[in-house]
C-alpha cells in the first residue's frame, strides 16, 4: 500500500535525492567489485555474450587442465621408457658375441643378471602413478604384468614360463634327441623325415653339396623327407650341407665335410670303400651332429620360441604344446587362464595410442597410451626371460654353446636395426615425443585464446575504473548542490517570519 | 443606509472570517495527511435593501475528476509494475547472476569440465566422485530452483488471499461512504472529510485491481473494471478467493474445475452472477492482475524452461540411438529399423521425400488415449505424429501407413520391426533416412549412455507425454541414479568387463552435451506460443538466463517508468489538491486585518450608537 501512504507528503525533489542515493549506492558497489552488474537483470544484452564467453572460458580451463594432468603423466612415461631402453643397451652389450667371459665369468652371472633385469623391466610396466598403471593401455586399475616369480614359476595351479620352455624343449627335441627328425639309409641313399606335421623340431629347408659324387635331393612329400645319394666317393674336403630352420625362425646349415680319416671329427664324414658305406658314415656323422645341436642350438630355439608364444603381442594367443606327452606332440594349443600363467593383463589394440586420450581443444585430442605388450617391451620381456629361465653351471659341457645360441637370439631380438619397427622403445619414445609437442602447441593456442575470451569478457563486465570516479565525483556534486538547496528551501517559510 | 446595518454587515465580516480561520486551520493542521485534500471557503455578497452583507457559500474541496481517474488508473499499473518488480526480483536473486559460483551456468560449466577430467582420468576414484558431486549439485541447483519458484507461486496465492479480504474491506467501506454521501444531513466540512475517505478508498481499490470510477453529483462513487464488469454500485459485488494449498509444478490453472491446480479467484456481482476472474481475463492490471500473470505464466513459464534444461541433460544422456538397416521388396526400397525399446516419449524421425519435397515426420510413442490423435507440424517444419504403440507395431505401421498416404508405405514384416518403403515404380516418393532413438535404463548392457540423471525412484526419465507429461516439473525431481551414486564406476564401465582406463563413456557424455541438439517439441497446442528453448544443453542454460534476465531488467525498467509517472502525477495532484502553508499564512494575515477591520466597524458603530443614545 505504499502508493497511497505517500499521496502527497513528499515533494519531489526528495525522489530526485533518493533516486541519486540509489545511484551513489550503485557507483560504490561498481568500484568496490570492479563489475558493471551485479545481477542478471543489470547485464543488459551483453547477458548471453557473457554467458556464453564463460562457458568457452571454462571449457578452455578443462582443456589446459587435461594437458597438464597428460604432461605430468608423459613425463612418468618418459622416465620408464628411457630406463627401458637403457636396459636393452644394457642387455645388449652384455650379450655381445662369444661373451662367455673370462673363465666363463658371464655364463654363470648371466642367469642372475637376466632376472634382475628382467624384474627390473616388470616393475617398470607396474609403473603406478596416482593409482593409474601407465603401461596397461586402458586398463589402468591393475598391474599389468604379473611378477617374475609367478611369471617364470607358475602360481595357484597355473603354469609358469619355465614349465611351457620344459614342454617346448621336450616337443622340439624329440624322444630320440634328434629333433623331431628321422634319418634311415637305404643303400646308398641316406633320407631324412620329419616324424610328422607340427611345429616342432627341425624343419628342412634344404640340402646342397659341392661333390658330384652326391645327390642332395629336394624336400618333397608330407611329413617333408630329403633323400641324399651317394652316387660315387666324394672327394676329400667336398662338403654336403644339410639346412635346417629352428623352431624359434632361425635358420641352420649343418656342414659336413669327406675325409679319409677313420675317426672323423665333428662335421666329418668318413668316405667308405662303398657307396652304401659312405651313406651309412654320412648317415652316422648326420646323426651326432643332430644330437650336438638339438642340445644347444635348438634347445636355445626351443626356448625363444616357448618365449614367442608365452609373451604373447597384439593378437596373438598364448599357445602351448598340446600334450602330454610332450616329445611326440603335433601341435601347439591355445592355453587357458586357469591352466596358464598370463604375462599381461593391460589392454591390448593395434594401435596403442589411441588407447588413451585426453582431449585438448574443443576438436582435437592427443592418444598417449602405451600397452606392456607392445613390441619393444615383449622382445625384451622375452629375451630376458629366455635367459633367466636357463641355468648354466661350469660343469655343463652344452652350457658354453647354448648360452652362446641364446645370446646370438638375444642380440638378433634387441638390434638397434629393429628400433625404427612399430612398437620399439624409440617408436615409442618418439611418438610420445610428437604428443607432447602437439600439447605444447595447444596449451598456447589455449591460453592465447583464454587470454582473447577473459579480454571479451572483462570489456562487457569490468567497469572502468576512472568513469566510475567521474561520475561519482559529479553525483556528489549534485548531490551535495540538492541537500544544500533543500536546506535552505526548507527554511523559507512564511511562518518563520510572522509575528 | 443604516447604523444596523453596518453592524450587521460587519458581523457577517467576522462571521465567515471565522469560518475562514476555521478552514484555515483545518487545511494547515492536515498539511501532512496523505489523501487530505485542500479546502477554501466560497464567499457571496448578499445584498439586501440596506445592506450589503457577505455571507460563505459553503466549502469546496479541491478536486479534478479527470485527474482522479488518471491517477486511478496510474496506480493499478503502478501496483502491477511493483508486483511483478518484487517477485521478479527474488526469482533473480535465486538464479544468480552468471559466473556466480551457485548460478546454472556455473555449475553446469562445472559439471561439463568434471566430465572432462573424468575422461582423461576415468580410473582415478576422485575423479569420478567429483563428477559425481558436480552432477548431483547441478541437478539439487535445478531442485532448489523449482522448490523457489514454487514457493513464489505459493506467495503469490497467500498475497492474493490478504489482497482479496482487503478488497472486499475497502468496497463494504466505500459503499457505506457511498450511502453516507446521499444523505445531505452532514455539514461541509464533515463531507470533505467523506470525501477525502472516499478518494483514499478508490485509490486504494485500484492499487489491487484495475477500476474505472465514475462520481455522481451527489459525491457518491460507481465502480467497474476496465474490462467493464461491475464492482460498487448501490450494492457491491463480493471477492473471493481460496488457496490452492501448496503448488507443484504440476498444479496448473484450468478453467474446468475439476482439473483446475491452482486456487480460484471469483467474483460474485451484486446480481449473484459468480465469474471466474481468471479464465474470463477480468483482471488486466493492479496487484492481483499481476499475481495472477506471475503465478499462471512468468512463474511457470521459468519452470517449464528448467524443466527443459532438466529434461535435455538427463536425454543427453541417456539417449540410445538406434540405427536403420536398408529394405527392398520388388522395386520398392526403404528401411527396417526395430522399435522394440522404445519406451513412451521415446520416438523415430521418418525423413522422405515425396513429389520432390522433403518430409520430415517424428513419430512420437504416446500410449495415453486422451492425448490422441496428436499431429502436429511445428515451426520447423517437422510433423510430429503420436501413436500408441502398447497394442505393437503392427498397429503403429496399419496407422502410419494410413496417416503418410499411397506413396509410403508402412508395414511391419515382423516383431517389433517397422518397414517403410517408397513406391516403388511409380517413383514419386523416396525413403531418405530412419532413425529412432530409445532411454537408457541399464548402466551396463554395453550402451555408452546411462541414465545418469533419473526422474523419481531411479525411474528413467523418457520425456513421456502420457498424463500430464514426464517433462511437467522434472526440473523438481531430477535426481542422480542411485546405484551410479553407490559405485561412481559405472561412469566408466559400460560393459561389466570394460577397462577402468576407457574413457569412451565419459567421452560419449562430454559429447552428448555438446552435440545434442534439442528443439522446443510442439506435442500440444498448449506448448505453442511459448518461449522456445532450443539448441545443446549449454545453450538452453545461456537462453533460459538471457531470457529471465531480459524479462527481468523489461520488468524493472517498466517499473521505474511507472514509478516515474506516478511521481509526476503525484506532484501535480500536489500542487492541485495539497495545502499550501505559506499561501495559508498569508490568507491569515488577510483574515486577522479583515476580522480586526470588522471588528473596528463594529467597535465605531457602537460608538456611534452610544453617541446617538446619550443624546
Amino acid at each position: 500500500m505504499i502508493v497511497n501512504k505517500s499521496m502527497f507528503s513528499t515533494s519531489s525533489s526528495y525522489y530526485n535525492i533518493e533516486r541519486m542515493r540509489q545511484t551513489f549506492d550503485d557507483l560504490q558497489v561498481q568500484l568496490a567489485t570492479g563489475k558493471k552488474a551485479q545481477t542478471l537483470s543489470d547485464m543488459g544484452g551483453t547477458r548471453s555474450t557473457s554467458i556464453d564467453l564463460r562457458h568457452q572460458l571454462s571449457r578452455i580451463d578443462s582443456f589446459q587442465e587435461n594437458i597438464t594432468m597428460v604432461g605430468t603423466r608423459l613425463d612418468l612415461i618418459d622416465l620408464v621408457v628411457q630406463r627401458v631402453d637403457t636396459i636393452e643397451s644394457e642387455v645388449r652389450s652384455f650379450a655381445a658375441a662369444d661373451s662367455a667371459g673370462e673363465n666363463q665369468v658371464n655364463l654363470t652371472t648371466a642367469q642372475g643378471y637376466a632376472r634382475s633385469h628382467m624384474d627390473e623391466l616388470i616393475n617398470l610396466l607396474n609403473t603406478k602413478f596416482a593409482e593409474r598403471h601407465m603401461f596397461a593401455g586402458n586398463r589402468t586399475e591393475q598391474p599389468p604384468v604379473k611378477g617374475m616369480d609367478v611369471l617364470l614359476n607358475g602360481e595357484g595351479g597355473r603354469d609358469g614360463f619355465r614349465t611351457v620352455v620344459s614342454e617346448r624343449k621336450a616337443a622340439d627335441a624329440g624322444a630320440s634327441g634328434l629333433g623331431r627328425l628321422e634319418l634311415s639309409r637305404a643303400a646308398n641313399v641316406v633320407t631324412i623325415d620329419e616324424d610328422g606335421t607340427h611345429p616342432f623340431g627341425y624343419k628342412l629347408s634344404g640340402a646342397s653339396t659341392d661333390s658330384l659324387g652326391v645327390t642332395a635331393g629336394t624336400i618333397g612329400g608330407g611329413p617333408p623327407s630329403l633323400d641324399i645319394t651317394f652316387n660315387s666317393p666324394p672327394n676329400v674336403g667336398e662338403k654336403v650341407f644339410v639346412s635346417l630352420t629352428l623352431p624359434d625362425g632361425s635358420s641352420k646349415t649343418l656342414e659336413f665335410s669327406a675325409t679319409l680319416s677313420a675317426t672323423p671329427s665333428a662335421g666329418e664324414f668318413q668316405v667308405g670303400a662303398t657307396n652304401d658305406d659312405t651313406a651309412a658314415n654320412f648317415e652316422a656323422a648326420l646323426q651326432n651332429k643332430l644330437l650336438g645341436e638339438t642340445s644347444t642350438t635348438l634347445n636355445a630355439a626351443s626356448v625363444f620360441a616357448a618365449a614367442d608364444n608365452f609373451f604373447n603381442g597384439n593378437g596373438e594367443t598364448i599357445q602351448r604344446v598340446d600334450g602330454p606327452p610332450f616329445n611326440s606332440a603335433t601341435a601347439l594349443q591355445a592355453a587357458t587362464p586357469t591352466d596358464t600363467v598370463v604375462w599381461y593383463e593391460g589392454s591390448s589394440s593395434g594401435d596403442p595410442r589411441k588407447s588413451v586420450a585426453a582431449r585438448i581443444a574443443d576438436k582435437a585430442s592427443v592418444g598417449y597410451g602405451v600397452e606392456g605388450n607392445e613390441k619393444g617391451f615383449l622382445e625384451l620381456m622375452r629375451s630376458l626371460a629366455s635367459v633367466a629361465v636357463e641355468t648354466f653351471s661350469l660343469g655343463d659341457t652344452t652350457a658354453e654353446a647354448r648360452y652362446d645360441a641364446l645370446t646370438d637370439r638375444q642380440m638378433d631380438r634387441l638390434a638397434e636395426s629393429n628400433n625404427n619397427r612399430p612398437g620399439s622403445v624409440e617408436v615409442i619414445a618418439m611418438e610420445l615425443g610428437v604428443v607432447r609437442n602437439t600439447m605444447g602447441s595447444y596449451k598456447d593456442l589455449n591460453n592465447g585464446y583464454a587470454t582473447q575470451v577473459e579480454t571479451v569478457i572483462s570489456g562487457l563486465e569490468d567497469a572502468s575504473l576512472e568513469e566510475v570516479a567521474i561520475r561519482i565525483q559529479t553525483l556528489q556534486v549534485r548531490l551535495q548542490a540538492s541537500y544544500q538547496t533543500m536546506s535552505i528551501v526548507s527554511q523559507l517559510s512564511l511562518v518563520n517570519y510572522m509575528r | 443606509m443604516s447604523l444596523t446595518g453596518s453592524l450587521s454587515n460587519a458581523l457577517s465580516g467576522m462571521n465567515v472570517t471565522q469560518r475562514g480561520l476555521e478552514i484555515l486551520a483545518r487545511n494547515v493542521s492536515n498539511a501532512g495527511t496523505p489523501g487530505y485534500h485542500s479546502q477554501s471557503q466560497t464567499l457571496i455578497e448578499r445584498s439586501g435593501d440596506v445592506s450589503s452583507s457577505v455571507r460563505s457559500a459553503g466549502i469546496s474541496r479541491a478536486f479534478d475528476e479527470s485527474l482522479q481517474r488518471h491517477y486511478g488508473n496510474q496506480i493499478s499499473s503502478s501496483g502491477y509494475a511493483q508486483v511483478r518488480a518484487d517477485f521478479l526480483v527474488q526469482l533473480e536473486s535465486f538464479l544468480g547472476k552468471p559466473g556466480d559460483a551457485s548460478s546454472l551456468d556455473t555449475m553446469y560449466a562445472n559439471f561439463e569440465s568434471a566430465i572432462q577430467s573424468m575422461a582423461t582420468s576415468p580410473d582415478d576414484f576422485s575423479t569420478r566422485a567429483a563428477a559425481l558431486t558436480s552432477a548431483g549439485a547441478l541437478a539439487d541447483r535445478l531442485n532448489a530452483l523449482s522448490v523457489n519458484i514454487q514457493n513464489l507461486r505459493r506467495d503469490t496465492e497467500s498475497q492474493m488471499q490478504s489482497l482479496v479480504s482487503g478488497l472486499n474491506g475497502d468496497l463494504s467501506n466505500l459503499r457505506a461512504v457511498n450511502s453516507r454521501l446521499t444523505e445531505f444531513s452532514y455539514d461541509d466540512g464533515a463531507r470533505s472529510a467523506l470525501l477525502d475517505e472516499r478518494d483514499r478508498l478508490v485509490a486504494s481499490i485500484a492499487e489491487v485491481i484495475d477500476v474505472n470510477a465514475t462520481y455522481r453529483d451527489n459525491g457518491s462513487v460507481r465502480l467497474l473494471t476496465r474490462s467493464g464488469v461491475g464492482i460498487l454500485d448501490n450494492q457491491q459485488s463480493v471477492f473471493s478467493f481460496t488457496n490452492g494449498g501448496v503448488l507443484s509444478a504440476n498444479s496448473l490453472y484450468s478453467s474446468v474445475s475439476s482439473e483446475n491446480g491452482v486456487g480460484s479467484l471469483s467474483l460474485r456481482t451484486s446480481a449473484g452472477l459468480p465469474l471466474d476472474l481468471v479464465g474470463q481475463g477480468i483482471l488486466q492490471s493492479g496487484r492481483l492482475g499481476a499475481l495472477i500473470e506471475l503465478r499462471d505464466d512468468s512463474l511457470v513459464q521459468a519452470q517449464s524452461q528448467l524443466d527443459d534444461i532438466a529434461a535435455s541433460l538427463a536425454q543427453a544422456l541417456s539417449n540410445v540411438d538406434v540405427a536403420s538397416s536398408p529394405a527392398t521388396s520388388g522395386a520398392q526400397s526403404g528401411f527396417d529399423i526395430d522399435l522394440g525399446s522404445l519406451q513412451p516419449g521415446n520416438s523415430f524421425v521418418l525423413n522422405y521425400t515425396e513429389g520432390g519435397n522433403p518430409n520430415t515426420v517424428r513419430v512420437v510413442r504416446v500410449d495415453d488415449a486422451s492425448l490422441l490423435p496428436m499431429d502436429n507440424v511445428g515451426p520447423d517444419g517437422v510433423r510430429t505424429i503420436g501413436l500408441d504403440f502398447s497394442g505393437g507395431i503392427a498397429a503403429v505401421a496399419a496407422s502410419l501407413n494410413a496417416t503418410l498416404g499411397g506413396a509410403i508405405n508402412v508395414s511391419n514384416p515382423a516383431g517389433s520391426v517397422l518397414r517403410v518403403l517408397d513406391d516403388g515404380v511409380a517413383a514419386t516418393s523416396d525413403i531418405d533416412g530412419l532413425n529412432a532413438s530409445f532411454t537408457a535404463s541399464n548402466l551396463q548392457d554395453g550402451n555408452l549412455a546411462l541414465p545418469l540423471f533419473v526422474d523419481t525412484a531411479n525411474s528413467a526419465f523418457s520425456n513421456s507425454l502420457d498424463g500430464i507429461g514426464q517433462k511437467t516439473g522434472f526440473a523438481g525431481r531430477i535426481s542422480i541414479n542411485s546405484a551410479i551414486e553407490q559405485d561412481n564406476s559405472l561412469l566408466v564401465k559400460f560393459d561389466v568387463n570394460s577397462p577402468m582406463g576407457d574413457a569412451s563413456r565419459a567421452n560419449h557424455i562430454w559429447n552428448a552435451l555438446s552435440d545434442t541438439q534439442f528443439q522446443g517439441e510442439v506435442t500440444s497446442t498448449k506448448s505453442m506460443g511459448r518461449n522456445q528453448l532450443s539448441g545443446n544443453v549449454s545453450a538452453l542454460v545461456s537462453q533460459m538466463l538471457s531470457f529471465q534476465g531480459a524479462s527481468i531488467e523489461k520488468t524493472q525498467s517498466v517499473q521505474a517508468t511507472q514509478g516515474l509517472s506516478m511521481e509526476a502525477l503525484s506532484n501535480r495532484m500536489d500542487e492541485k489538491y495539497g495545502v499550501d502553508v505559506d499561501k495559508e499564512m498569508a490568507l491569515l494575515m488577510e483574515l486577522q486585518t479583515a476580522y480586526a477591520a470588522n471588528a473596528r466597524v463594529m467597535s465605531t458603530v457602537q460608538e456611534l450608537l452610544n453617541t446617538l443614545m446619550r443624546i
